[in-house]
């Protein structure tokens, strides 16, 4: 388990980041907290010729709520986001979810930006952020460009950067006024990569309703997705535990788990639907029924 | 091979070493300052066991490069005491029972410290959370966690 | 009864000598040692194949790596294979090559070593030896090895059965017949690796100026490696020293000799210098021995009152590809029957047992070895025949466990108990786990259900020799040794056949001298993992250090003890018979007359005014042998409970408690270490560890990812008592107990399981229970209404 070689570079700037990358696009790979790509470089299942590490890069931690908009630099730490009073008021979910992002070694090197880049199926970050309709901004030499969370992931582990690019920023939409969220996640043990989850914004209507609802979940496919059937199903609607229940199974019924050593996709689903109906019945704070 | 000379802050003392680009932390403390008692368990980020504290806060050795340390201050297990002496969590650790074949216990000390400071007085749920990112094979858990609010007990006191 | 109150360090809760260095990150692990100039770091290129024939082996794209070479099977042409050559009946010799030449077994086979200037320059290497592999149909499964026309592992056993038994008691069938109920069931254990913390690996120097062969070793075992590696390099043992430095952890993985200790000191011979080798995560997959895949099938007779009549079973283990040195393949297979029996009181016993071949990593002892899956088959078909008969759980149990009367007793499967107090400890544990409140609690939480188990059991401990003949068994003595030796200084070093992982053997041998010699445990040094210092013995595996080295440090220091009152009672001028050791000196009781120690030490050197007796021997000095006539067998009852969430399936362990006899407790709070940490290792495997292979055998789980061992947050806090029984067939009454706690909490949790999935009328006879079946359960056998 040591990494094979390659040459580490450690620009201090995003422009010199950029020059690096569209020189080594070839066999390049950013290295931001390095809690996954480490991990694939010992076990050789990543070899680049190059590693572009942001760690030194100037500009790329910053966390600020800027007209109406969360910017989270790319190499913010979880932790910090985590922690962030600005985060705690404009989308308190990733806060919450990202308690679950692993233990506090991994949060403290661990980066926003490097779990969205990564595009783990099991990734809280990156499930929140198609939940909450971030935009992902990238870099390239010469410009940039802003793509929403849902454009940006293409499959597990598969983003639409390009070699030459790197993520630089996550604009997550503050929050509508009264906006309440809910994250809820399992694995096999009690604290664990994420086998299934849901993360749940629901904003209430006046007359005790819901006036807009966004629900992503983990496990319900080979990525984070949007679970954009419940939206559907409930919005305008009162959140009650049958009616919720309904439009979580249909929704599911229309996706596809992925079956693995962790769990069958049957199982996927019948946890989902479980954790998809706390989670939407916290956020809308009605009582449960009793099971 | 690239190599880069880095200097990094050990236990207090500056080092200057050059290394190749690959050198992961763990082995640079290990193997170049020959700082052993960081161990290597799993090599992938998972036991816990090569958690040092950089800069004050935990990490795993294993998922660092050495020239990613460039810089920065490392307290590894042989710094948490002056020599002879025992911090006040190895002190409980000892007490208590929190360790059998020790190879895991570096990184249960560096996950305690960096709970304490934060929280000097946690809950038994507050320390399993805080611990869960370390795998003991020898204890059960039992002893650390009693082990933890015994440690607590003696920096409140101390 | 209960022992008596410590009043010396026998008995108290001493922190352990060990822990300071531990603690500093003082201690010297195998990856740790300072390596000499030259050495060479090996990396050993794995098949990749479960089974396959090798047509080729290309080393020449490593000349790209500076410095780096590879050895095969060609260029060790003098190496023998390891042929674990048990005189067993029913059992098939077979032989495993440590480099393979022609032909893979498993996923992890060696082919090569890779060797170069430091581990990622040998990693490197690796990745340029180009094998050429023709794969060929690989036998996974049970099923698969067992099926007609399977095709064999080895032609020495064309039914992959490497080792077979079969025993009938006389009556059984007559009994069996006679009895009105008869329940049957299979139960199913989780393959499972063991996962001491820190990997294998070894460091292997020669010296030809001194012709001394040195391996560093991180093993269970220093002198069976080294009598193996003298067997197998053709070595005088004279000339071969192997060291266990600072061992993380064992458990039974590392109490076999392993292909990569002999390979090293091979190559450091041929080479001229010193190789090392740390095995990593993935190489601890692979090639440690891996436990556990075994199924028992269960026939248990009862008569009208739940009253055991006779039992027949059939168990089936999965050996893996090859025997281990020393334990052979039939260390499960063997095992499970022999410890089935446990705490009960029953004759009439039949079995057959069976070891299979498959091309899968071998099979070797793992904390328990057979014995968590052999209770949980024994306590699960006691709980099933509770709810047949309408008897509670524990009232089945009291009816069949063994009582006070019946000791000392022979049990059916011919292991001799001394005493137990088996009644009185589940008693103990009734109440220590608040069992009969548990109403109250089970529907606490209308989110989760939640159940209740008990598990009654007993662990085997503390073998001798006369036990290792019967199991054919050569390569282990079975006996162990202590050299005592009390300096002029009045301290003592104490060098024991045995090494440390962690069980606390410096502070607890010291206890057990101490108790003797009248000096402080912190007066007394105990060396252990050198065959240059340590005298011959086995190992440490089994549960046998408390008992079978411990008899031999307290005979020892009974020895020394004997000639200090000689000696002093001459200084003193009084009869041997009326001196006391004790706080560092030798009195005549009841006078106030005394010397020190360090008095009498000083005079058995010959260095005080006044000679040793007339006819006394100079030196304290002496090297004893003991070899324990039976096994030691401790008892425990573990109650647990446990919830399971409604939503999701998922099992939280909510309670824990243990009562636990081992004898005399030397240190209280090594012992309640020791358990805390089995049962852990046994909850892992009732509830999430799994090792998982493919159709072809590919091993699926080989980071710890994949591979889930509980953390801080799956395990509970553990609630202990002990009852000591002072056991009558060991020196100081000890028993050994370091597996107890896995032999228990496998039952216990599946107990737990089953007793929350009552109202759904399912039962689990497998592990680990997942989520997802029990998740299906749930929803699809809905329970009947609550109240």
């Amino acid at each position: 388990m040591k990494p094979p070689p390659f040459r580490h570079l450690a620009p201090r700037s995003i422009e010199e980041a950029c020059d690096m990358l569209a020189e080594h696009a070839d066999s390049v790979r950013v290295l931001a907290g390095g809690q996954s790509l480490m991990a694939l470089l010992v076990m050789r299942m990543a070899r680049p010729a190059v590693l572009v590490d942001l760690n030194r890069c100037a500009g790329l931690d910053d966390i600020a709520v800027e007209g109406g908009v969360l910017r989270l630099g790319a190499m913010a730490r979880q932790i910090a986001v985590q922690r962030a009073p600005a985060v705690a008021q404009a989308a308190p979910l990733l806060a919450e979810a990202l308690h679950w992002a692993g233990p506090r070694a991994v949060r403290n090197r661990g980066t926003i930006g490097g779990s969205i880049a990564h595009a783990d199926p099991s990734s809280e970050a990156c499930c929140v952020a198609l939940c909450l309709d971030a935009r992902v901004v990238l870099a390239r030499r010469g410009g940039s460009r802003e793509m929403a969370a849902r454009d940006f992931f293409r499959d597990a582990l598969v983003t639409a950067a390009e070699p030459e690019e790197m993520v630089t920023e996550i604009r997550i939409p503050v929050l509508p006024p009264g906006t309440r969220c809910a994250f809820e996640e399992v694995g096999v043990r009690q604290a664990d990569l994420a086998m299934a989850g849901i993360a749940v914004a629901l904003t209430p209507a006046p007359d005790g309703g819901i006036a807009a609802l966004r629900v992503a979940a983990i496990g319900a496919g080979g990525l984070p997705l949007r679970l954009d059937a419940v939206e559907g199903a409930l919005r305008g609607r009162r959140a009650e535990p049958g009616l919720v229940r309904d439009a979580v199974r249909a929704a599911l019924a229309e996706c596809e788990p992925p079956s693995d050593l962790v769990a069958s996709a049957a199982h996927r689903r019948a946890v989902l639907e479980g954790l998809a109906e706390r989670a939407i019945l916290r956020a809308a704070g009605a009582e449960r029924a009793a099971a | 091979m690239s190599t880069v000379e880095i200097t990094v802050t050990v236990n207090g003392s500056s080092r200057t070493r050059r290394v190749p680009d690959r050198l992961l932390l763990a082995d640079f403390l290990r193997h170049e300052l020959r700082l052993t008692g960081t161990h290597v368990g799993c090599g992938h980020g998972v036991c816990g066991a090569c958690t040092v504290l950089v800069d004050g806060a935990t990490m795993r050795s294993c998922l660092m490069l050495a020239v990613q340390a460039d810089g920065a201050s490392i307290t590894t297990v042989e710094g948490l005491a002056p020599p002879g002496g025992l911090h006040p969590v190895q002190q409980a650790f000892h007490e208590l029972h929190a360790l059998q074949c020790g190879f895991c216990t570096p990184g249960f000390l560096a996950s305690t410290i960096e709970l304490l400071r934060e929280n000097p007085d946690p809950s038994e749920t507050e320390i399993r959370e805080a611990l869960h990112g370390n795998i003991c094979r020898c204890t059960g858990y039992v002893n650390i966690v009693k082990a933890v609010r015994r440690a607590a007990e003696l920096m409140r006191a101390g | 009864m209960d022992g008596p109150a410590p009043a010396g360090p026998f008995g108290a809760r001493l922190p352990r000598k060990e822990d300071p260095r531990l603690l500093r990150g003082e201690a010297r692990f195998l990856d740790d040692i300072e390596v000499p100039p030259g050495t060479l770091h090996a990396v050993f290129l794995r098949s990749p194949h479960a089974h396959a024939r090798i047509l080729g082996i290309d080393a020449s794209g490593v000349r790209d790596i500076p410095g780096a070479l590879v050895l095969t099977a060609a260029d060790l042409p003098q190496l023998p294979p390891l042929r674990p050559d048990l005189p067993l009946p029913g059992f098939a010799v077979t032989e495993r090559p440590l480099l393979c030449r022609d032909l893979v077994r498993f996923v992890g086979d060696c082919v090569a070593i890779v060797l170069a200037e430091d581990a990622y320059a040998a990693e490197d290497a690796a990745e340029l030896v180009a094998v050429d592999y023709e794969p060929l149909p690989a036998i996974v499964t049970l099923e698969q090895a067992l099926a007609e026309g399977a095709g064999s592992v080895h032609r020495e056993a064309p039914d992959n059965v490497l080792f077979r038994n079969q025993v009938t008691t006389e009556g059984f069938d007559a009994a069996f017949a006679a009895a009105p109920h008869v329940f049957r069931e299979t139960f199913v254990g989780s393959r499972v690796a063991t996962v001491s913390l820190e990997p294998r690996g070894c460091l292997a120097r020669h010296d030809p100026g001194l012709d001394e062969t040195v391996l560093w070793s991180s093993t269970q075992v220093p002198h069976l490696v080294r009598n193996m590696l003298c067997e197998v390099l053709g070595l005088a043992d004279t000339a071969v020293r192997v060291i266990a430095p600072d061992v993380g952890g064992g458990f039974g993985v590392k109490a076999s000799v392993y292909p990569e200790e002999i390979l090293a000191i091979a190559a450091a011979r041929l080479l001229g210098r010193p190789v090392k080798w740390a095995g990593d995560r993935q190489d601890d997959f692979l090639s440690s021995s891996h436990a556990r895949d075994m199924r028992f099938g269960v026939e248990m007779a009862m008569d009208a009152d739940g009253v055991l009549a006779a039992i027949r079973i059939d168990v089936l283990a999965n050996a893996g590809a090859y025997g281990g040195i020393p334990f052979g393949s039939s260390i499960e297979a063997g095992g499970g029957p022999r410890t089935f029996p446990g705490p009960y009181r029953f004759r009439h016993y039949a079995f057959r047992t069976r070891a299979v071949a498959t091309h899968t990593t071998p099979s070797g002892p793992y904390r328990g070895v057979a014995a968590p899956i052999a209770f949980m088959a024994f306590e699960g078909m006691m709980d099933r025949a509770a709810a047949a008969l309408g008897l509670t759980r524990e009232e089945i149990r009291r009816r069949n466990l063994l009582d006070t009367a019946d000791f000392p007793f022979v049990n059916a499967s011919g292991i001799r108990y001394d005493i137990a107090s088996h009644h009185r400890t589940l008693t103990k544990a009734l109440a220590l786990s608040e069992w009969e409140d548990f109403v109250l609690r089970r529907d606490a939480d209308p989110d989760k259900i939640r159940g209740i188990g008990i598990a009654c059991v007993t662990e085997q401990t503390g073998q001798g020799s006369t036990r290792y003949r019967a199991r054919g068994l050569l390569r282990i003595p079975g006996i162990e040794a202590a050299r005592l030796k009390m300096e002029p200084s009045g301290r003592a070093t104490l060098a024991v056949s045995q090494t440390t992982q962690g069980q606390g053997h410096l502070t607890t041998f010291a206890q057990m001298a101490a108790e003797h010699l009248g000096i402080p445990p912190a007066h007394i040094t105990v060396l252990e993992g050198d065959t240059a210092v340590s005298p011959f013995g086995s190992g440490t595996f089994a549960s046998r250090s408390v008992v079978a080295a411990g008899g031999a440090v307290i005979t020892a220091a009974e020895v020394i003890a004997k000639k200090m009152k000689r000696i002093a009672g001459h200084l003193l001028e009084a009869d041997e018979a009326d001196i006391v050791l004790r706080d560092g000196r030798a009195e005549v009781v009841g006078t106030g007359l005394s010397v020190t120690i360090e008095e009498v030490a000083r005079t058995a050197y010959a260095m005080r005014p006044k000679g040793v007796p007339p006819g006394e021997s100079f030196g304290l000095d002496t090297t004893e042998y003991w070899d324990q006539p039976f096994s030691s067998v401790s008892a425990a009852v573990h109650v647990a409970e446990v919830s399971i969430e409604k939503a999701t399936g998922r099992v939280k362990v909510e309670r824990y408690s243990i009562v636990h006899d081992c004898g005399r407790v030397v240190n209280p709070m090594i012992v309640d270490g020791q358990v805390h940490g089995a049962v852990v290792q046994g909850l892992g495997p009732a509830l999430m560890e799994r090792l998982v292979h493919d159709e072809h055998g590919q091993l699926l789980t080989t980071t710890l990812l994949d591979y889930t061992l509980p953390t801080a947050l799956d395990v509970p806090d553990i609630a202990m008592e002990h009852i000591e029984t002072p056991a009558l067939d060991t020196k100081g009454g000890v028993k050994g107990m370091a597996e107890g706690g896995t032999i228990g909490a496998i039952p216990v949790l599946l107990s737990a399981i089953n007793d929350a999935l009552r109202p759904h009328g399912a039962w689990i006879h497998a592990i680990p229970v997942r989520a997802e079946q029990l998740l299906r359960i749930i929803r699809t056998q809905p329970g009947t209404p609550e109240g």
